[in-house]
């Protein structure tokens, strides 16, 4: 493809990333931390 | 370092060929076989053999290896001002192989460095935003249908995905707009 000649030279930063990322694949919800038991030791 | 002077990415046109790959359909340069990835942007590389060169391999006043664009080189990630510059490009047959499909048009983001030029701009970094796909061009005996060629590009790249027609004495892509009479006949069925 013929541009011509070259008349300035710049730089582009975008604030939004022009490429859509692929998305994060959504896991299900992993289950809450079980409490211990009343009678079961607690770690120190 | 110096300051950004934009932060919008500038727009240009292109054109691609869609080829079919062990992955699915990519967008790829129409002169050189470069596959375009989906969802990651392109990279402009000045490459070692500058197609400047004339018939006997004398190469062109080139300057030694530098970060593409580089205004004394060729290279980096061509786009158009206008899309007439494009349209050539979309009915010729260079760069076609069995695995391509047809040839697409659209508008590109361009970004880090970018050299402007008289009719357009040579970048480092380019992503597609929206591609004009002129379906009644695929063949009918490509097993892939119109349909399913627009919804893949528009899936795997991310970017908005518009059927135009491309005649070749227009100066871009003609986009059909839906009829608002109440007679208006409905548009034919996609193939």
């Amino acid at each position: 493809m013929e541009l011509g000649d070259p008349i300035r030279t710049y730089k582009v930063e975008p604030l939004d990333d022009p490429v859509p990322r692929e998305e994060p694949v959504e896991r299900p919800a992993e289950d809450p931390l079980e409490a211990p038991a009343e009678n079961e030791p607690v770690p120190a | 370092v110096p300051a950004p002077d934009y932060f919008e990415p500038t727009l240009g046109w292109r054109a691609w060929l869609v080829v079919e790959t062990r992955d699915g359909l990519r967008l790829s340069s129409v002169l050189y076989p470069t596959l375009w990835a989906p969802r990651d942007e392109e990279v402009a590389v000045c490459r070692p053999v500058d197609p400047r060169a004339d018939d006997l391999g004398h190469q062109a006043a080139a300057p030694p290896p530098h970060a593409a664009p580089h205004p004394h080189c060729g290279c980096g990630i061509y786009a158009s001002k206008k899309p007439e510059l494009v349209m050539p490009y979309v009915h010729s047959h260079a760069g076609a192989s069995a695995k391509s499909l047809i040839r697409v048009m659209g508008k590109v983001s361009l970004w880090g460095t970018v050299i402007e030029t008289e009719h357009g701009y040579r970048a480092s970094h380019a992503y597609p935003v929206r591609l004009y796909i002129p379906l009644h061009r695929i063949q009918r005996r490509c097993r892939i249908t119109p349909a399913s060629v627009a919804y893949d590009l528009m899936t795997t790249y991310g970017v908005e995905v518009v059927p135009a027609a491309m005649p070749r004495d227009a100066s871009g892509p003609i986009v059909r707009t839906r009829r608002k009479r109440a007679d208006a006949t409905a548009p034919p069925p996609m193939r």
